[in-house]
């Protein structure tokens, strides 16, 4: 094989025989209808290709699933790349790219989790759902580099405040949330007045430079305490109904929607008003 | 079959100031006055009162109980020969609360002990926290400690009913407390009594009264116990009667005792 090409392999051959095999096997896994994870190990020797030409070669041919290894030296470094790609991938499935918080598709499982923990430990669970106030202007005046950079400094402000075990995600576009297991509407509202006064204070330079221009956030809060039966998708309408209310009172302002109270409490064990005029008066 | 003899009693009042630990404390002391033994158990964690109405400051109790290398015998303070009492805590409210471990560790602690009495007496504090409920629910007897105030008949009313629904509690021994007369006291059980049969189906059981008695507030600033204090008032009368009628029920049920633990589910195999 001559060692000066960049890729020293018969490209178009490896390529097309690579991906007849791939087609069979994916066609051969609809049939068998086999969990994913029961993966087929494929062996080929590809003389002197080093893991920077594979993975140039598996971009440029769409064969990110296969994996590279020695056979006859040392496979630590593609094992390490393999390593380092999963972990990338796993990353990636639960966090938001642009602000690094946890995606809506970890929020949802997190959520879900929270509220089966609450109703079975009986113990407060709050979810708040924020929405940047006038965003579009932002994004319209000052460009989405800007608005990127709000966006940003929201969640790094979400994040600092919060306690390590809440939870902080981007719901998508201007939209935040946060799950605060343990916290009840009062001690969670304490801290989102605190949150929503800090962003208040943040002055952002508009992009000549020249200017500073400030943001404000409206936030739906609501607690579910266990006690009644509800799903993810109730109580994330229970707070965005909240948040809707604040935005129509003037946004820049916290709203809080109540479950109602008095489901939680058990008829049987209430002692009733006939129960009690008959201990006084023996009717 | 554990051929135990140790009878066990919960006291308890759904409403506070009852009179329930001076209750305990003096049924305690007359049970000694005929020679029947008795351990007295202050459940009112956090607030403890057993140990002011006797005029001691005991420096360990029930809570010490979690450290490993401590023993039931280790906390125990003697009243007199063959009257004992394990004292609670007082100002620590992360303690009020006994969790189902912290009870665990408790009996399993106290329960060889507790055998060598005749009976075992539960001070339970006011109320109906959870603490209150699975501790009554733990003892073959409960005693309801009521006055004649409408606001504590609606109280152990309502912990009964919790007690019934809840715990499946359906048997109760009630004692009225700072009767002005009989006809008081008949009225107040009666009242109860029927509330129950009523809208809960349960028969109260009647352990009669203790008359009102101001020797009692006197005895309480000598931190004495009344029957000491002084044995012939009407209501240490009461309670020396209530405190035959207990033994009574001991004596007649005997082999049933017999069969059953101490404490339900104590001691654990």
């Amino acid at each position: 094989m001559p060692t000066d090409k960049k890729i020293n392999f018969p490209e178009p051959a490896l390529a097309s025989e690579l991906s007849s095999l791939q087609k069979e096997l994916c066609e051969h896994y609809n049939e068998c209808s086999a969990p994913l994870n029961q993966a087929v190990w494929i062996f080929r020797l590809l003389n002197g290709m080093s893991p920077e030409d594979w993975d140039a070669f598996a971009a440029e041919h769409d064969l990110g699933q296969w994996l590279s290894l020695p056979i006859d030296s040392d496979a630590y470094p593609n094992l390490k790349r393999f390593q380092e790609t999963l972990e990338k991938l796993a990353y990636q499935t639960d966090h938001d790219p642009l602000t690094g918080l946890a995606n809506r598709r970890a929020f949802d499982r997190i959520l879900d989790i929270e509220i089966e923990r609450s109703k079975r430990a009986r113990t407060p669970l709050s979810l708040a759902i924020f929405d940047l106030d006038d965003f579009k202007r932002v994004n319209d005046t000052y460009g989405h580099p800007k608005g990127d950079e709000v966006l940003r400094a929201f969640a790094s402000h979400l994040k600092a405040t919060t306690r390590r075990y809440d939870l902080a995600a981007r719901f998508g576009g201007e939209e935040f949330a946060l799950v605060m297991a343990g916290s009840g509407v009062v001690r969670a509202q304490r801290m989102l007045d605190r949150l929503l006064h800090e962003f208040r204070q943040l002055e952002f330079t508009t992009p000549d430079g020249n200017d500073a221009f400030r943001v404000t956030c409206s936030v739906g809060l609501t607690c579910y305490k266990g006690s009644v039966n509800i799903t993810d998708k109730e109580l994330i309408e229970m707070a965005d109904g909240a948040l809707y209310d604040a935005k129509a009172a003037g946004k820049d302002q916290i709203r809080v929607s109540r479950l109602p109270f008095a489901d939680n409490i058990p008829n049987d064990t209430l002692v009733h008003a006939n129960e009690k005029q008959f201990l006084f008066g023996g009717k | 079959m554990n051929n135990n003899k140790t009878l066990s009693l919960s006291i308890m009042s759904g409403k506070g100031g009852v009179g329930k630990t001076n209750i305990v404390l003096n049924l305690g002391y007359a049970l000694h006055a005929m020679n029947i033994s008795s351990l007295l158990m202050d459940c009112d964690l956090g607030l403890a009162n057993l140990d002011v109405l006797l005029g001691i400051s005991p420096d360990r109790n029930l809570h010490d109980l979690l450290q490993s290398g401590v023993d039931a015998e280790d906390i125990l303070v003697s009243i007199e020969n063959g009257f004992d009492m394990l004292p609670a805590t007082s100002g620590v409210p992360e303690l009020v609360e006994m969790d189902e471990d912290f009870q665990d560790i408790l009996f399993k602690k106290l329960i060889t002990l507790a055998g060598e009495y005749d009976f075992l007496m539960l001070d339970l504090g006011a109320g109906i926290s959870h603490t209150v409920l699975s501790l009554a629910s733990l003892t073959q007897l409960r005693v309801v400690v009521v006055t004649p105030e409408p606001t504590s008949l609606t109280d152990s009313y309502a912990m009964i009913k919790v007690l019934a629904t809840q715990y499946g509690v359906k048997d109760f021994l009630v004692l009225i407390n700072q009767a002005a007369n009989a006809k008081e006291a008949k009225l107040t059980f009666e009242r109860l009594d029927a509330a129950c049969r009523n809208f809960l189906n349960i028969e109260l059981r009647n352990l009669g009264f203790v008359h009102q008695d101001r020797t009692l507030v006197e005895a309480v600033r000598h931190q004495t116990p009344l029957l000491k204090f002084a044995p012939q008032t009407t209501a240490s009368k009461d309670i020396v009667g209530i405190a035959k009628k207990l033994l009574r029920y001991r004596e007649d049920n005997l082999k049933r005792i017999a069969g059953r633990p101490i404490l339900k589910n104590f001691p654990s195999e």
